[in-house]
């Protein structure tokens, strides 16, 4: 049973850390909190489904299709929903977000159907590691969650516009008393935010069968291990809380039964916020 | 009393609506549909007017509003299934069940951001959701817990119009006196209300078990009612459906959730033919009047009401 937990964990762990990760970025960048993060991570992995097994497109062009739609997606509801409600209190943002998830959670059921798909790998065959069989998509989704991981973080740590970002999420004022254009900051975490949506998708259609309601668990998880690594704290916090939510919720899924590990995951959310609120490397106050 | 005296006018109006919806069932004859129509109305007002008193009053959204209910109807089914005990004991087991399960959403969010209150209430229910379908054998999986019919339908109805009256009066008390007041100050400002020596905390957990207090009561009703408890109740669109009442209704006022509760519920049964639709036509429904009317219906209303006023009062004056 070691061995499978350790394999499959460090799995999930690089798929958790990307769902998180984007939501993290906008949420402790523009401080939305966007309920809507899981849909369009859904809709990524729907539109890479409908392109590649309803069109017939080859695969690679269906996978930046479905990154594309995302950014797109996330743009779209930025600019015409977000933006708009800065001014407005902070309800506002969580019930329209929430109906947005709504919408496209509907859309999706109307188009493509409510029952499970199945996404196809990109590349096939499986491998052993530790005695445990992965298939070798989940070995390529390991790889590329990591990279693009490492990328964010050099990208955050050495350009200028990564401090500018690093320095919106720690304080926004004195961010914006330096001469930060907190504009286009904004601009920049939606955009790579939706990458990282995009990315997050691609990888976790052929992995995981798809459902609609995935988008909400997928909130939850990234909601998680957003508070668990701390607001305005760095990326490996995040990943590091990613990391432990998916470790957890293969250790109930083995030791009760797999359809309570999301029970696991709310004890960690609801522990967190009770005695260390502000996460386990977060700087700012919850 | 004084506070009483001037609620006179709601109340009033409460029980004129109360009276006349007893009326209907010899009107009808006694007509199963009507009466089941309206009963559920009276319900759904009651969970739109409770769940205003945390997401309108205090700023507080609770996406998982219908969790009261499931708790309340699993504990009341459990009971009058394992035991043999009175009738009363079982309800108002049922009631302190749904109104305990407030804590386990407002006791880990109420020292945080009122923003993460929400995504609590929206985990909970996914939980509840799990372990009933987890542990099958206690709580009877995906066809839930069944009852045979213990009340007549025309009782349980009479109790639904009596708890409708009771909770809209109730909460517009609250709302009147000095901890409406407090709440919506933490809503406003949570220094402010933590500077001026509110407790916050403690305000939010009282104000989480009112509001689930008058939603279990409702509940237990639905449950006898219907004879049936489900784990579809832990899911999203029953709870989304109060929360787009309350919005549509008009967020932060009780009668325009309640007035929310109403329209909701008959555009509910007249869109029977294409159920298909009608979550993302609520859903769009939400973010439309989010964007271009935040104050509802009854805030419309009140601002058109106002206006007309004030130009009659400038030309008297003029």
């Amino acid at each position: 049973m070691l061995p499978t937990v350790l394999v499959y964990g460090i799995l999930w762990t690089a798929i958790n850390s990307l769902i998180a990760i984007g939501f993290y970025l906008i949420f402790s960048v523009a401080q939305i909190l966007n309920l809507a993060h899981g849909m369009i991570i859904v809709g990524g992995c729907y539109a890479v489904y409908v392109l590649a097994a309803m069109v017939k497109l080859p695969l690679a062009v269906s996978v930046v299709g479905g990154i594309l739609s995302t950014v797109l997606i996330l743009l779209i509801i930025y600019l015409c929903f977000i933006k708009r409600l800065f001014s407005a209190p902070h309800s506002s943002m969580l019930l329209v977000t929430a109906g947005l998830a709504m919408i496209m959670e509907q859309i999706i059921i109307l188009t493509v159907g409510p029952d499970t798909k199945f996404v196809p790998s990109m590349v096939t065959g499986s491998s052993k590691i530790l005695g445990v069989g992965v298939s070798n998509q989940g070995l390529l989704t390991v790889c590329i969650a990591f990279s693009v991981i490492a990328l964010l973080m050099l990208f955050l740590k050495h350009t200028k516009e990564g401090r500018a970002i690093r320095a919106t999420s720690q304080d926004r004022d004195v961010a914006v008393m330096s001469g930060i254009n907190i504009e286009e900051i904004y601009w920049m975490a939606v955009i790579i935010a939706g990458m990282l949506a995009g990315i997050a998708g691609v990888l976790v259609a052929p992995i995981q069968t798809l459902t609609p309601k995935a988008g909400w668990e997928m909130m939850i998880t990234a909601f998680t291990a957003t508070i668990l690594g701390g607001l305005g704290g760095p990326i490996w916090g995040v990943v590091l809380a990613a990391a432990i939510v998916a470790f957890i919720e293969l250790f109930t899924a083995f030791m009760i039964g797999p359809a309570i590990k999301e029970a696991a995951a709310f004890l960690i959310l609801i522990l967190t916020l009770m005695f260390k609120p502000s996460g386990l490397f977060g700087k700012r106050r919850a | 009393m004084k506070t009483l005296r001037k609620e006179l006018m709601p109340i009033s109006i409460m029980l004129a609506l109360s009276i006349g919806l007893v009326s209907v069932v010899p009107i009808s004859r006694c007509d199963y549909f009507i009466i089941g129509f309206l009963t559920s109305a009276c319900l759904w007002i009651v969970y739109a007017v409770s769940w205003d008193l945390l997401g309108g009053y205090t700023g507080m959204l609770n996406f998982g509003q219908m969790l009261f209910v499931g708790v309340a109807g699993y504990t009341v089914a459990l009971i009058e299934l394992h035991f043999n005990i009175p009738r009363l004991f079982m309800i108002l087991a049922g009631v302190a069940g749904g109104t305990l399960s407030s804590l386990l959403i407002s006791l880990p969010a109420f020292r945080v951001r009122a923003s993460y209150f929400a995504v609590v209430s929206l985990v909970l229910p996914l939980v509840f959701h799990r372990v009933t379908m987890t542990f099958i054998k206690l709580f009877g999986g995906d066809y839930g817990l069944n009852i045979d019919r213990v009340f007549r339908r025309e009782h349980l109805y009479y109790a639904a119009i009596g708890i409708m009256a009771v909770t809209v009066i109730a909460i517009r008390l609250v709302v009147k006196r000095k901890i409406g007041m407090a709440l919506q100050c933490i809503r406003e400002n949570e220094e402010t209300a933590r500077a001026v020596g509110i407790n916050v905390g403690r305000y939010k957990v009282i104000a989480c078990m009112i509001s689930a207090f008058f939603t279990s009561l409702a509940g237990v009703c639905s449950f006898y009612y219907m004879g049936h408890v489900g784990p579809d109740l832990f899911g999203l669109e029953g709870s989304f459906d109060v929360v787009i009442m309350c919005v549509v209704g008009g967020t932060g006022s009780v009668f325009g959730a309640a007035l929310g509760g109403g329209i909701l519920s008959l555009v509910l049964e007249l869109m029977r033919p294409v159920a298909e639709y009608r979550n993302v036509l609520y859903a769009a429904l939400l973010v439309v009047m989010m964007m271009v009317a935040p104050r509802g219906v009854w805030g419309l209303m009140k601002s058109l009401f106002r206006r007309r006023f004030r130009n009659y009062v400038q030309q008297g004056a003029g």
